[in-house]
């Protein structure tokens, strides 16, 4: 590799290719090894129909000009994917359809006498609303008789968590983040409720499998050429299909219309946000919107419709599950919406920390959205504000933040059952603690609210 | 489901064994991952019991589709 070349951290795994960028691009290396593969999913009409079906990311054959090893076969140019996004920042429906995706391409590739040789949810990235497949080499001829080796991590990367999410609490969705390879299933059988016992499916691919693995563990079994029928392999995939369609969650004893409607705002109040949100997004450049705190996507879909590429990032999974459901449908403009703790946010994690990225490793930003935000990072979370100025400076190139006094009935909300330990907290210590990071570059009262509006630009730390 | 609590990992055994005993050699697959044994000697057992399964709904849904084609071009026939 040169200097301007660099193998992407995360594929490592499979010997058939690895992903690295090369001047600012992607590329993926297909080896010698993998040749037979991937000439037949090419000849077969496998890849084409799974491209045209929007199911598989779409690839150029390239030629970048890197030292060629010997492995080399062919060097692939994939569509660029905007935000890389993880199975633990997913809400409930996003996991569902990923694993839907999962076993309609291996339906497919079975069809064209291919399979899937794995199954993790980090092959899946959402391209405009829809799951897509990322991995090209995900792919291997079909030998008659053959399991699917994929099985185990099929349960363990969609089935589990999304049984736990749907029959025990959705913030299960979190422990994908400490077990990369997916959910063990005695962990998942030990959390679920007795009744998920009495579903067939559930019964099969998570309890009786988590027993078949406690019983097998210390035992040596030669498990070379042992056969599943064609017909086995596709009631297989028929049963986990049905098992992961039974799966539902939503936000208990609530309706989604009524979930959100908890705000202060006047509708004069509101209505004025929006509009200096969207005259201040118009000054921008139309790039990578993140908008913090997202909640029912208002300023995310203001961002969208000017153009811009926009990840919603909420804490709440019901926030992003309801705007899940909502953006991207037909016509509509599209947004990202994803799970995530801001006093939190996804580390960096998996080999030597760097398989999967940080949240602030895939930025930064071109402009980050923080409305309503700054009272629950300052009081509720307790974050002095040049701490919290100091990391969205690290997010973003411009910032269009909103101060809330605390004289505003959220903020008071929020002190009613504790000490008010922040004197500091006010509107000249936060233009203080931004002003060390930022430029202002306009600022603006929200009408009818004692609420301000700024827009900031970064510039380098001044001491 | 009586079955399931009561001698659920029983029959798995019975089930496991059988499926080790009875199975014939396939050709090596081009694989990276370790299906696990467990999860290995399950899935032929689960794959038997789904894919009889399978095979039954594909079956009925032909007949199913027969008769609701019969029934369609009989009421197409109709003037």
């Amino acid at each position: 590799m040169t200097a301007q070349t660099e193998a992407i951290p995360s594929s490592f795994r499979d010997p058939s290719g690895f992903v690295f960028r090369h001047d600012g691009r992607l590329y993926r290396q297909v080896n010698t090894s993998y040749r037979e593969h991937y000439d037949r999913l090419m000849a077969s009409g496998l890849y084409q129909s799974l491209v045209s079906d929007r199911m598989l990311i779409a690839h150029t054959e390239a030629h970048p000009k890197v030292a060629r090893n010997g492995d080399a076969y062919v060097f692939l140019e994939p569509q660029v994917v905007s935000f890389i996004s993880y199975p633990y920042e997913w809400c409930f429906s996003q996991l569902k359809e990923a694993a839907l995706l999962t076993l309609d391409v291996q339906s497919r590739a079975i069809e064209y006498e291919m399979t899937l040789k794995d199954s993790s949810a980090y092959n899946v990235q959402f391209v405009d609303g829809h799951p897509m497949l990322l991995d090209t080499l995900s792919f291997a001829i079909y030998e008659q008789g053959q399991p699917w080796v994929a099985y185990r991590q099929f349960c363990q990367h969609f089935l589990a968590p999304l049984a736990l999410m749907s029959y025990r609490d959705v913030r299960l969705s979190q422990l994908l983040r400490v077990h990369l390879d997916g959910i063990p299933l005695d962990l998942a059988s030990s959390l679920l409720p007795m009744r998920t016992r009495l579903r067939p499916s559930l019964l099969m691919h998570i309890h009786l499998h988590a027993k078949s693995q406690r019983h097998f563990a210390d035992k040596t079994v030669n498990t070379r050429g042992r056969k599943v029928s064609r017909i086995g392999l596709l009631g297989l995939i028929d049963s986990l299909r049905s098992a992961v369609k039974k799966l539902h969650w939503r936000p208990a004893g609530t309706e989604w219309a009524d979930y959100y409607g908890g705000t202060n705002y006047t509708d004069a109040a509101m209505l004025g946000k929006q509009a200096t949100v969207a005259e201040y997004l118009d000054t921008l450049k139309r790039g990578m919107v993140w908008d913090l705190g997202a909640n029912t996507g208002v300023f995310s879909r203001i961002a969208a419709e000017r153009g811009a590429r926009v990840t919603a990032f909420d804490i709440d999974p019901a926030a992003v599950e309801k705007n899940h459901l909502e953006f991207c449908k037909q016509g509509d403009v599209c947004v990202l919406p994803l799970v995530l703790d801001l006093t939190n946010p996804s580390p960096a994690t998996g080999w030597a920390n760097r398989e999967r990225m940080s949240l602030l490793e895939r930025g930064p930003a071109d402009t980050v959205l923080a409305l309503a935000l700054i009272h629950h990072l300052a009081i509720s979370n307790n974050l002095p504000l040049h701490m919290i100025a100091g990391f969205l400076s690290e997010l973003c190139d411009t910032l269009i933040i909103e101060f809330v006094p605390k004289s505003d009935s959220q903020v008071q909300r929020l002190l009613a059952t504790r000490e008010d330990v922040f004197p500091n907290y006010t509107q000249e210590a936060f233009e203080h603690a931004f002003a060390r990071h930022f430029t202002l570059m306009r600022s603006e009262r929200v009408a009818d609210s004692e609420r301000t509006l700024y827009l900031m630009r970064k510039e380098p730390l001044r001491d | 489901m009586t079955l399931s609590r009561l001698s659920s990992g029983r029959v798995l055994h019975v089930l496991l064994l059988a499926a080790a005993l009875t199975l014939t050699p396939a050709r090596e697959a081009h694989a990276y991952l370790d299906p696990g044994t467990g999860s290995f000697i399950f899935q032929i057992v689960v794959a038997t019991v789904c894919g009889a399964g399978f095979a039954i709904k594909m079956f009925w849904s032909r007949i199913c589709a027969r008769f609701t084609r019969s029934s369609r071009s009989d009421s197409d026939r109709k003037p």
